[in-house]
């Protein structure tokens, strides 16, 4: 770690963590980022809950509702002032903008419905560790235009942390970090609520895009998990450059149960964490298995959309989980690349 | 009435060009078709025609739909997937199939009224092929509905058969119908689909002539192999940037690349495909960098999929802009000649080879 001030060394970690143990005030402000040299994986990493600490009951977790849906994922910088308690004032107030919105003019993406009521509550069963803050759910209903029929929820949105990154940046008391929003909703009514978020909270909101190397991690890290019901094939699909006219895209799709033979091969089961070689070992033997049969160089190609038995992620940041059982693991490192993304701001 | 919006759906269907040719051809309307002002709105414009048809035939007509519908397909055929499949003869006596339409129609109708009581038939010859829709409604008593029609398309005189939209309870009989009706034996789905009817047929039907040989199919061959004379050269355009300073160093190997290309798929446009399909059923080979599975046994499942408006092109240029290592391996550079999309690929082993044997 070449770069290294002399004060983060102190505090550096001798593990082959990501970032080292700085806070966000000695983060370097180059435009380039150190890739990481491997991930958490699996686990709790190191705040582990105490006996006595209650567990939420599995009862109460509504993760369930989360799986089988397409959302759209989003990085939020810290929010200020976000008071846990005043979750009402926030409804109203929210409610309040879409209102005074519609009737502006600028009005809300279905014609037939008009935004009614916004509401804040608590997403019990998304925190991953003592130190991450509660899920938020934002739900909006709406009611059709006609004044008949009932109100039905037109935009769903949670912004939730899960086991952040114990090197995170260090932030003060007054600000919450939640750094994923995942959407479901219309275009023109997520507009709406993200501009009243960065207005009332002083963030910053912006779409979360994967390049081809962070969705090439999630295949390689996940390509292994095959859940005993519903297991899918895995599948990478890339898009060819624009100048290979003619051919747009090429997919390859693997056998889920002899994805999960190659993953065992190269992984090292004594090791929490998922290193950067296995990765290149996942990925780089599929693609000379591929190479072999066509000639053809999908290094050069650009990994577009990732399928896994538990979640399937695009380029553009839309997801759709699978499995209820693995939500945690999918948000654990979607949370972790969110935190990457925003620091190299 | 029901008539009136199946009209217009499928009236829906063409764009505002191509209303007055079709529906001169379709020729329903007679006189009244010249009463229509088609500058007016689309909607309009279909209200006209539909009222003009009325007026013609109060208690309408039976093969009105069936033909107005064909004629449509016709100009949007891109809009479908088609799929391929070939007739089979055992003897080597030539089939004693119909290359006129109202021959094919009569011994269509006779074949398909044995197993199907209510149904909608019309052929049309269109462009050298006998184009045919087929529309079977399922009770006795309701009406045969547009979204179950089957369409199809025969070249007189050859063994290709080209089929769209075929639902699965009225696959095999329309099926036997057609091995009945062009005096065949049996038919076979040779796993060749795409959207663009013509390269189908290109495809299918001349199999033995493209890559290379298609130069000699389309005549563009020197015409006088054995004169002797000075070839005018061809001046092909080099690089656009004429510098003298500059030097390719690789200009050599590019040519090389070049030439093998060309020698594999020919000069001429390939035919379009929208999808090629492998299904990869060997061992694996990325043992380099995943030395664990160098003991792993059986194949190695997985499927491959190559995407674009046109696939055969596009392995062409990936071959030229070098993102492929030329020569291409025969299953993919050969696509062209092998008159399918969707290939097995398995390790030559004793047990496959009977298989192989029996394909070739």
């Amino acid at each position: 770690m070449a770069e290294c001030t002399p004060l983060s060394q102190i505090t550096n970690t001798t593990s082959s963590t990501g970032r080292g143990g700085r806070s966000w005030t000695q983060r370097q402000h180059t435009p380039y980022t150190r890739t990481p040299r491997s991930r958490r994986l699996t686990g709790q990493g190191k705040t582990v809950p105490l006996a006595r600490t209650p567990q939420a009951p599995r009862t109460l977790s509504r993760i369930k509702e989360l799986v089988n849906k397409t959302w759209r994922l989003y990085k939020v910088t810290p929010l200020y002032k976000f008071d846990l308690g005043s979750l009402r004032k926030y409804s109203r107030l929210l409610s309040a903008h879409l209102d005074a919105e519609y009737r502006k003019g600028i009005a809300v993406g279905v014609e037939s419905e008009v935004a009614d009521s916004a509401r804040f509550s608590l997403f019990k069963g998304l925190k991953g560790a003592s130190g991450d803050s509660d899920a938020i759910e934002i739900t909006v209903k709406a009611k059709p235009k006609s004044g008949q029929g009932e109100s039905k929820v037109v935009l769903s949105a949670i912004l939730c942390s899960v086991q952040l990154p114990d090197d995170a940046f260090l932030f003060p008391e007054s600000f919450t970090f939640l750094p994923v929003m995942m959407v479901k909703g219309g275009v023109g009514l997520t507009k709406q609520i993200v501009s009243w978020l960065e207005h009332q909270f002083d963030c910053h909101i912006t779409h979360m895009s994967f390049s081809p190397y962070d969705l090439s991690w999630m295949v390689a890290m996940w390509g292994g998990c095959v859940p005993e019901t519903n297991s899918k094939p895995v599948e990478m699909m890339y898009t060819v450059p624009k100048e290979v006219e003619g051919l747009s895209r090429i997919t390859m799709t693997i056998d889920a149960k002899v994805c999960k033979e190659l993953w065992d091969s190269i992984r090292d089961p004594t090791n929490n964490r998922f290193t950067e070689e296995e990765e290149a070992a996942f990925i780089k033997s599929l693609e000379s298995h591929f190479f072999y049969h066509f000639k053809v160089k999908l290094t050069a190609m650009y990994l577009n959309r990732v399928v896994t038995s538990i979640a399937v992620v695009d380029s553009s940041g839309r997801i759709k989980f699978y499995s209820d059982d693995h939500v945690h693991r999918v948000l654990r490192h979607i949370t972790e690349v969110a935190v990457e993304q925003i620091q190299q701001k | 009435m029901m008539e009136r919006e199946i009209f217009r759906k499928i009236l829906g269907r063409l764009r505002k060009d191509e209303l007055r040719p079709v529906l001169q051809e379709w020729g329903h309307l007679g006189k009244r078709l010249h009463e229509i002002d088609f500058s007016h709105s689309k909607h309009s414009v279909h209200s006209y025609v539909v009222k003009g048809f009325m007026k013609n035939y109060p208690n309408g007509h039976p093969d009105a739909v069936g033909k107005l519908d064909l004629l449509c397909l016709q100009k949007h055929s891109a809009k479908r997937t088609w799929a391929v499949y070939h007739l089979k003869k055992g003897q080597d006596s030539p089939p004693n199939d119909a290359a006129d339409p109202k021959e094919f129609e009569q011994r269509l109708r006779r074949e398909l009224g044995v197993d199907f009581k209510k149904m909608e038939l019309c052929v049309l010859q269109h462009e050298k092929a006998l184009w045919v829709r087929i529309c079977i409604s399922k009770g006795s008593k309701t009406k045969p509905m547009l979204k179950n029609a089957t369409y199809c398309v025969h070249f007189p005189h050859t063994p290709v058969l080209i089929v769209t939209n075929m639902k699965a309870a009225t696959a095999e009989s329309i099926k036997q119908a057609f091995v009945n009706v062009l005096d065949y034996d049996d038919i076979q789905d040779i796993r060749l689909t795409g959207r663009c009817v013509k390269s189908l047929a290109q495809l299918s039907l001349n199999k033995y002539s493209q890559g290379s040989f298609s130069q000699y199919r389309l005549n563009q061959v020197d015409l006088q192999p054995l004169s002797h004379g000075k070839k005018r050269k061809r001046t092909e355009s080099e690089e656009s940037i004429t510098d003298p300073r500059i030097v390719f160093v690789n200009q050599k190997e590019k040519k090389q690349r070049l030439e093998i290309l060309n020698d594999t798929f020919g000069p001429n446009p390939q035919p379009t495909l929208e999808k090629i399909e492998y299904k990869l059923e060997t061992k694996f080979h990325g043992n380099h960098y995943a030395p664990g599975m160098r003991n792993h046994t059986g194949p190695f499942h997985c499927r491959v999929k190559f995407e674009g408006t046109s696939v055969i092109e596009g392995i062409k240029n990936l071959g030229k802009t070098e993102l492929a290592v030329v020569p291409l391996p025969d299953h993919l550079a050969k696509v062209h000649s092998l008159a399918k999309n969707h290939f097995v690929l398995q390790d030559k082993t004793k047990a496959n080879k009977s298989v192989q044997d029996s394909q070739t």
